[in-house]
């Protein structure tokens, strides 16, 4: 079906033959009993992890890990571990590619596009459509972007460096902006009992046909921008028409109201609005709401200053940067940079914790996901080399074990957004600007 | 501050100044730019339901907050729109359709009376005379009946004024209206990469856009009605109309302040410990001063660059008059002469200078490479790889010693020269004003050395003692005018310009002493406003 034809009629055509916005516990619409859905879920973080404390043995404990496998309810084990795999070696090219771009940069903006930083208005960006952007189109879904960016040491937005702003991209140097408004999220999310919903589809057919014809008028280049709004409404009325699943859950806090500055320069909200997030992250993909969903734990960079962890220092310059060996540095700053990573560990296994808990076909929804962890950094001193990435999940069974340490020598960044286009079904022989990096060696 | 990390303010390497990167350029060719749409800003959204609904109530503020990958917000090529701005454009619509059915059915309804004309009738002013003033051009005929059907749908099921709520909903969210058009008319026969003429539609918008930020008024679109819009001469005559309007001083004063990167100082932190007196209201403030001080010199003075760099006449509140060392006795703003020595022109403003500086301490470095990329047009290559940041000002290994001596590598290692040199040449001009713009004469019990040095610019090259000095320098040369004219093509065309695009016709528009307008006004007189390039 052509992206540029939206008559109600194929609107409804292309919602029946999708099990999209369908819950897992009724048979979707398809042709056959189809197996349950597959989701995606990335979590990205800035700043490196700790090497020494990170890279487990065999029986995937370490330091920093065991906080991901840990119930902190019970204080025992969680059973994540026999679905999680940790890839090591994996390394990012040291490569600017003639921007301004730094190691950050290289990092964040390459680890979901694959590609090479472009420079663009005097900034380095995201060189290609991000893999959580390729597969919300592939699937013709609405997929959940979600960040937070409070801080107190840089505010939001943070001028000069909106290219560190999100990690997704919809297109080459355009980022896919994420809900940062735990609040805003929720309205969006759960819409009920809308009075207007068959005059407002009315509206967004009109308006599609207006952009659509519009569209047939120009060059490739400014069509593709096109696309981007053409997508955009079909997202919402998929949106409109998706009654939840779900009855809405509590709304979460609101920020904006209690302390207007609380989304733009200040830190003391930031572990509810995480909390907020991840739960409303779970919730969107229980309800069959969204099957894709991106966390981003602050800017690229970022600086957070963990005071409800009892560090109060700018991570970012005054600890992450001192991390300057896989051993550590001194013993406090090493345990300050275990602290706050063992802190992300524990909200990776809150979100992983709760589709573990979700009964689905024969297994849970985890069986059905991928979870991915990833970083931007190995270290905090800007090392590109042996970025942490975990994979949680079984994806429907293409990962066919888990509880491994994958340690199969240097491997590429490029194969982690080849794993994953594979891993939910997608054949691809690489990714990004390595059109032949298969996927992690030693993983499928 | 980790400069190393942050990069400074964005500088681009030399070989590729003004160039966008090759695989998503938006130009293709030399010349005009090529056939697009540009979509509004949150600015000009505010503006055009003002001007079209009567509707105060900058629905824009909630919106998600753009990138300008040109630094403007006329147009800027580069803005798309993404799933959470649909909903925003439809929040918007909604509301603002229901109070215009509410508040302005008349204008809306082209002054038709329904008890006295019908429905039918009334429908058909509205998409004679609203309409075609929110799609900039009157609409085609596919156009007008999709409006009538969702008219007929709505009307019957909820009633008349229902029915042209739902038609402006349709409006305000289609891409007629959200997007100005530069794509010449429908049915020219063109080839790929040859020049397209714009209508006299579009050419109106760009024209009305770039001077007020919003639609044609009612004697601008009758003149492109009655073919009075269609020479060079006609479209000289409008500007110099609406540069007198309202609109214009907004405009200018937003150009402004975007090319000064003074437009931020609402979401600007300091350190408190520091910088005690700065918070939201000290901004509001410095930036209430900015506003008056280009009003001012644009409206009031000769808008040239050098009185913009040079003058030393303000307006302060009580806040700002402690902090210059003014004081001021009356509430609100007053005008004031400030320090004749120091304070020369925009630079040397606490917005300017508060923007452009470090949370905590005067950052030079960063004023350095604002200063060069963004007013001498000449950014410094980026940082290598790697740099650890610096340790910062309450570190006690670096407590005692000034700004220059914490970053004094920048000299010492040649590594760090090559570029530092001409970085901090300029930026270190500035360390008599410390993070908020107040004047200093000790940085941590040290006298301050304000000396610099200007190298690579050959026109300006030089020794100097003090901002003042290297501003006199900097305000009469042909080093700042060549950058203004850039900005002011960037401003205009709502994209970065490319190599081979034509400015030498630009630069001799822009002087030192000239009408910093003038530039605007080549622009619009040149080949390259009013057409295009075939993609």
């Amino acid at each position: 079906m052509s992206r540029l034809s939206f008559s109600r009629r194929s609107l409804l055509q292309s919602l029946a033959a999708s099990s999209v916005t369908l819950p897992f516990a009724r048979t979707s619409v398809a042709a056959t009993a189809a197996p349950a859905p597959k989701r995606l879920v990335i979590f990205m973080q800035n700043n490196g992890t700790q090497q020494h404390n990170f890279w487990p043995a065999a029986n995937l404990s370490s330091p920093i890990l065991d906080s991901l496998f840990t119930d902190p309810k019970t204080g025992g084990d969680n059973g994540l571990k026999a679905k999680t795999n940790v890839v090591k070696g994996v390394y990012v090219p040291h490569d600017a590619n003639g921007t301004n771009g730094n190691e950050h940069d290289m990092g964040f903006a390459r680890m979901f596009t694959g590609a090479k930083l472009v420079s663009v208005g005097g900034q380095p960006w995201g060189g290609a459509r991000s893999v959580d952007q390729v597969l919300a189109r592939a699937w013709g879904v609405d997929s959940l972007t979600l960040a937070v960016l409070a801080s107190q040491t840089e505010p939001h937005p943070k001028p000069g460096f909106d290219h560190r702003e999100s990690f997704s991209y919809l297109d080459p140097a355009t980022i896919k902006h994420p809900r940062r408004d735990p609040l805003e999220v929720y309205k969006y999310l759960f819409q009920v009992n809308d009075p207007n919903l068959a005059r407002r589809v009315s509206v967004l057919d009109a308006v599609a046909a207006n952009l659509a014809e519009v569209s047939s008028r120009l060059g490739p280049g400014e069509r593709a921008k096109l696309d981007n709004h053409l997508t955009g409404i079909r997202e919402v009325e998929q949106r409109l028409r998706s009654l939840p699943q779900c009855a809405a859950p509590m709304a979460p806090p609101d920020y904006v109201a209690i302390d207007p500055s609380s989304e733009v320069n200040e830190d003391t909200y930031i572990p509810q609005m995480i909390d907020n997030m991840i739960d409303l992250a779970v919730l969107a993909l229980k309800c069959g709401i969204s099957r894709i969903a991106t966390m981003q734990f602050g800017y690229c960079g970022g600086k957070w200053r963990f005071g409800w962890k009892g560090i109060d220092m700018n991570f970012h310059d005054d600890v992450a940067h001192h991390d300057t060996s896989d051993a550590g540095s001194t013993a406090d700053n090493t345990a300050r940079v275990v602290l706050v990573n063992q802190y992300y560990a524990s909200c990776v296994a809150k979100l992983a914790m709760a589709l573990d808990a979700v009964p689905e076909g024969g297994g849970t929804m985890l069986d059905n996901t991928l979870v991915v962890w990833a970083n931007e950094f190995g270290r905090g001193d800007h090392s590109l080399s042996n970025v942490p990435i975990v994979l949680i999940g079984k994806a429907g069974g293409a990962i066919p074990a888990g509880g491994r340490v994958i340690d199969a020598g240097p491997q590429v960044f490029n194969r982690l957004g080849c794993t994953i286009l594979n891993v939910m079904g997608t054949a691809a022989a690489g990714f990004g600007d390595v059109a032949d990096c298969g996927t992690f060696q030693g993983l499928l | 501050m980790a400069t190393g990390c942050n990069g400074g303010m964005a500088p681009e390497p030399p070989s590729r100044r003004f160039v966008t990167a090759p695989a998503i350029a938006v130009t293709a060719m030399r010349g005009a730019p090529i056939r697009r749409l540009r979509r509004l800003s949150n600015r000009e959204y505010d503006n055009v339901v003002r001007d079209l609904l009567g509707d105060g109530s900058h629905p824009a503020d909630g919106f998600v907050v753009d990138v300008y990958q040109n630094g403007y917000d006329n147009g800027s090529a580069g803005l798309t729109v993404q799933s959470d701005q649909v909903a925003d454009y439809q929040s918007a619509a909604e509301a603002l359709a229901a109070s215009a059915v509410q508040n302005n059915l008349d204008s809306v309804l082209g002054g038709c009376d329904p008890s006295a004309k019908g429905p039918q009738d009334c429908l058909e002013a509205m998409l004679s005379s609203f309409a075609p003033r929110a799609y900039g051009r009157p609409l085609t005929s596919t156009e007008s009946q999709r409006l009538r059907d969702v008219f007929q749908a709505e009307s019957q099921a909820s009633g008349f004024a229902r029915g042209v709520q739902t038609v402006l909903e349709v409006i305000l969210q289609s891409p007629q209206f959200l997007y100005r058009s530069e794509l010449g008319s429908a049915d020219a026969q063109v080839e790929a990469g040859s020049p397209v003429p714009l209508t006299d539609h579009e050419i109106a918008s760009e024209l009305s856009f770039l001077l007020t930020g919003s639609i044609p008024d009612a004697e601008l679109s009758t003149a492109v009605q009655e073919g009075r819009f269609a020479t060079v001469a006609d479209y000289r005559r409008e500007a110099a109309r609406l540069l007198a309007s309202q609109g214009a001083k907004d405009t200018l004063r937003a150009f402004l302040h975007e090319w000064l990167a003074t437009d931020r100082l609402a979401s600007l932190s300091k350190d408190v410990t520091m910088y005690p007196s700065f918070g939201p209201s000290m901004a509001a403030s410095m930036t209430s001063e900015l506003d008056q001080f280009f009003d001012q010199i644009l409206w009031a003075g000769t808008a040239s660059l050098r009185e913009l760099f040079t003058s030393n006449q303000s307006f302060v509140d009580a806040a700002l008059g402690r902090l210059y060392g003014t004081p001021v006795t009356a509430a609100g703003f007053s005008p004031v002469t400030l320090d004749a020595q120091l304070r020369h022109g925009v630079l040397t403003r606490a917005g300017f200078l508060a923007a452009h500086a470090a949370m905590d301490s005067s950052g030079p470095i960063g004023r350095g490479v604002f200063l060069l990329q963004s007013v001498m047009c000449s950014p410094p290559p980026p940082p290598p790889q790697n740099i650890p940041p610096a340790p910062p000002p309450s570190d006690p290994s670096v407590q005692q010693l000034t700004t220059r001596q914490r970053f004094e590598q920048h000299v010492s290692n040649p590594r760090c020269a090559s570029c530092h040199t001409e970085i901090d040449g300029v930026g270190f001009g500035f360390e008599e004003f410390d993070g908020i713009g107040a004047y200093r004469d000790s940085d941590n019990g040290q006298p301050v050395d304000s000396s610099g040095t200007v190298v690579g610019t050959g026109e300006i090259d030089g020794d100097f003692h003090g901002a003042a000095e290297l501003i006199d320098r900097l305000s009469g040369s042909r080093v700042l005018a060549d950058c203004y004219a850039r900005q002011a093509y960037r401003f205009a065309m709502g994209q970065v310009e490319e190599p081979g695009d034509d400015l030498p016709w630009l630069t001799t528009a822009s002087s030192a002493d000239a009408n910093m307008t003038a530039a605007l006004l080549a622009i619009v007189a040149s080949p390259g406003f009013a057409t295009r390039t075939f993609e």
